[in-house]
């Protein structure tokens, strides 16, 4: 069983505030998820929320705690390191558009596998099938719509069979139909065994969500 | 199996514009510094075939030659002037102090000849006494050339074992030059008993080519090399004091000109390629930095994919080098398709010798051309990647867009 565990972390910025340089977007705070839950982290914008999820995602250095993935002190790995460990265990869908634009659908999802030499269509194709953009195989980015995209990203997220799934805002731009297909898809991929955290303005999330927080101001709140 | 490299491969495929603008700009690298070299190397061998070519150390011509031609101009273009004086002159400079080998030459104006389509220069020479264009001969069919047998330059289209016919007159060739890159190379020469038997062809014909010319004793110019125990210029002097009627020029002054002009063209060569690479470079530096500008978030995704630092750096410069690599071949390609079949034009153009260095020093000038500007690519690409690697992953990625 792999648990994440934030311990006493914090995220400081330098910009002009109050007085002073520092700027703390996520004040120390500690954080868990058991492996197969999905957590749902709302919140204002700019409170916060991609901050902290960027941290437990291994792509921002806290200011001050540890971030650990079971025994893992994931930032205690070096880049070339912990880039590799990204790439493996853990998936991540980033807010907005996020397709590279000179590869294919197939190609996108296959991306991190090409990225460590070790592309294989077979995965790719049945996670289009999945997600329903088989037809869309060999389209480039720009001829899907938002939802199609978004599914693209998922499942490129995917690919790796990561343990962990991050999701930041992944309904953000999806009219609601698209929207409930991407809670539903993440609330199946949390029962399938992946952690999943995703960060979200929607209430509805909520009905999928093992457990909720609240981030604002730096301030994370049950 | 797809790498990373094939991220790159794609992105250069799918931004047709921005890669043919980046290829051209190191084909543009390339060509300037393959085509400043071979040109420059070309124009410097020139100039040697050329020094080689005056092994005379003296030119002798009637004095008003001078003012009505400018010698350059006999040796390089084959304007020879139609300037005669009287053959006397050889056997009394002969008899001078410092003379070692002394020969003369017969200027004669252009014809016709059925082998060429230009007007070819004919050239009288007396192969007896000859240690200026006998050096250069490459293949010939006997030791001796002969009455009605001519030597023909590098370029012109005929060959040792052909006939040729002047007036009607038929001449065998029995040996071509090498290539001198100078006005030999389009010249015909042939002994003086062979131009008297054309000039008189010629007016029987009633082509009057050579009316002016009386046919008794005469000669256009005295080579003469100086021998071992004596000073250039003392002869010089001597024949310049002596002779009113005559003008000695030392031959290496008569070049000197051609060898400032040589000098001036190396350093516009060289400011040109200068200026080509400082804008070139530029330009390539903007395009790469506006590229890393506009692909930051896919840069920053890729990072999220578990691409680490080194990976993103290895994209961009993929790009780069292989963008350049080809710019490189293709301008390289491009200075061989002009420099090589225009040589011809470019050495009239300038009016200074031109000999194309040999096959491995292209071939060097080629792979170093290509070599400067993947390495031009290469370092532009290094620049974007550095700031392409730093990028700031998290704070790409929660800004959406
Ligand atoms: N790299 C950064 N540099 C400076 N300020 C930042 C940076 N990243 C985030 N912030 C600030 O931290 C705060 C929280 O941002 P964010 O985590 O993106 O909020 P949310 O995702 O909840 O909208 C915001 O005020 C934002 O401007
Ligand atoms: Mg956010």
């Amino acid at each position: 069983m792999m648990q994440i565990r934030a311990e006493q972390i914090k995220k400081e910025f330098y910009r002009k505030s109050k007085g002073t340089n520092i700027f703390a977007a996520v004040n120390t705070c500690d954080f868990t998820m058991e492996e197969g839950t999905l957590t749902v982290i709302k919140g204002r914008s700019g409170g916060g929320k991609s901050t902290l999820m960027n941290m437990l995602s291994g792509i921002l250095q806290p200011t001050e705690g540890k971030i650990l993935y079971g025994d893992v002190d994931i930032y205690s790995m070096k880049d070339k390191e912990l880039s590799e460990y990204r790439n493996r265990h853990i998936g991540y869908v980033p807010q907005g558009k996020s397709a590279i634009v000179s590869l294919s659908v197939i190609e996108n999802i296959m991306l991190p596998e090409i990225l460590y030499g070790e592309s294989n269509e077979d995965g790719a194709v049945e996670l289009m099938d999945r997600f329903g953009i088989t037809h869309l195989r060999d389209a480039m980015p720009e001829e899907l719509s938002g939802g199609e995209l978004r599914r693209m990203a998922i499942a490129r997220a995917l690919i790796r069979k990561p343990e962990v799934l991050f999701a930041d805002e992944p309904t953000g731009d999806l009219d609601d139909e698209n929207t409930v297909i991407v809670f539903e898809a993440l609330r199946e991929i949390a029962n399938n065994g992946t952690t999943v955290l995703m960060v979200t303005h929607e209430n509805d999330a909520e009905k999928y969500a093992d457990k909720i927080y609240r981030m604002d101001a730096g301030e994370l709140s049950d | 199996m797809k790498k990373t490299g094939f991220v790159a491969y794609k992105n250069i495929i799918k931004r047709p514009v921005r890669s043919i603008a980046l290829m051209i700009l190191a084909a543009v690298l390339a060509l300037s510094v393959f085509g400043g070299t071979v040109i420059v190397q070309a124009l410097n061998n020139g100039f040697s075939s050329l020094e080689n070519r005056l092994g005379a150390d003296i030119m002798v011509v009637p004095y008003e030659a001078t003012t009505k031609q400018e010698l350059e101009n006999i040796v390089l273009q084959g304007n020879t002037g139609y300037f005669y004086m009287n053959g006397e002159y050889l056997d009394e400079l002969s008899e001078l102090d410092g003379v070692g080998q002394i020969s003369p030459q017969y200027y004669l104006a252009s014809v016709k000849a059925g082998c060429c389509s230009i007007p070819v220069q004919i050239i009288g020479y007396d192969p007896e006494t000859d240690f200026a264009i006998t050096p250069w001969i490459k293949k010939s069919s006997s030791d001796e050339v002969g009455y009605l047998d001519v030597v023909v330059g590098n370029d012109l289209n005929a060959f040792v074992g052909d006939e040729l016919s002047f007036f009607g007159v038929k001449v065998n060739v029995v040996a071509k030059l090498d290539k001198t890159g100078t006005s030999y190379d389009t010249q015909v020469f042939t002994t003086r008993e062979t131009i008297q038997t054309l000039i008189e062809a010629s007016l029987n014909k009633q082509l009057n080519e050579y009316a002016n010319i009386n046919s008794g004793n005469v000669i256009s110019c005295i080579l003469i090399d100086v021998d071992d125990t004596h000073n250039v210029d003392e002869v010089v002097n001597d024949i310049n004091i002596h002779y009113k009627k005559l003008r000695a020029i030392r031959t290496t002054n008569m070049i000197s000109g051609i060898s400032d002009s040589l000098a001036a063209v190396s350093d516009i060569a060289q400011i040109i390629t200068i200026v080509v690479w400082v804008v070139a470079l530029g330009i390539m530096i903007v395009a790469f930095f506006m590229m890393t500008g506009e692909r930051k978030k896919e840069f920053a995704v890729l990072r999220a994919m578990g691409a680490s630092r080194a990976k993103l750096s290895t994209i961009v410069l993929t790009e780069g080098v292989s963008l350049s690599l080809i710019g490189g071949l293709v301008g390289v390609i491009l200075g061989l398709i002009i420099i090589i079949p225009f040589s011809g034009y470019i050495e009239t153009k300038m009016a200074l010798p031109f000999l194309l260095p040999d096959a491995p020093m292209i071939i060097i000038a080629a792979v170093g051309a290509i070599l400067l500007s993947t390495f031009a690519g290469a370092l532009t690409a290094g620049f974007a990647a550095a700031r392409i690697s730093r990028i700031d992953t998290g704070m790409i990625l929660r800004s959406g867009e």
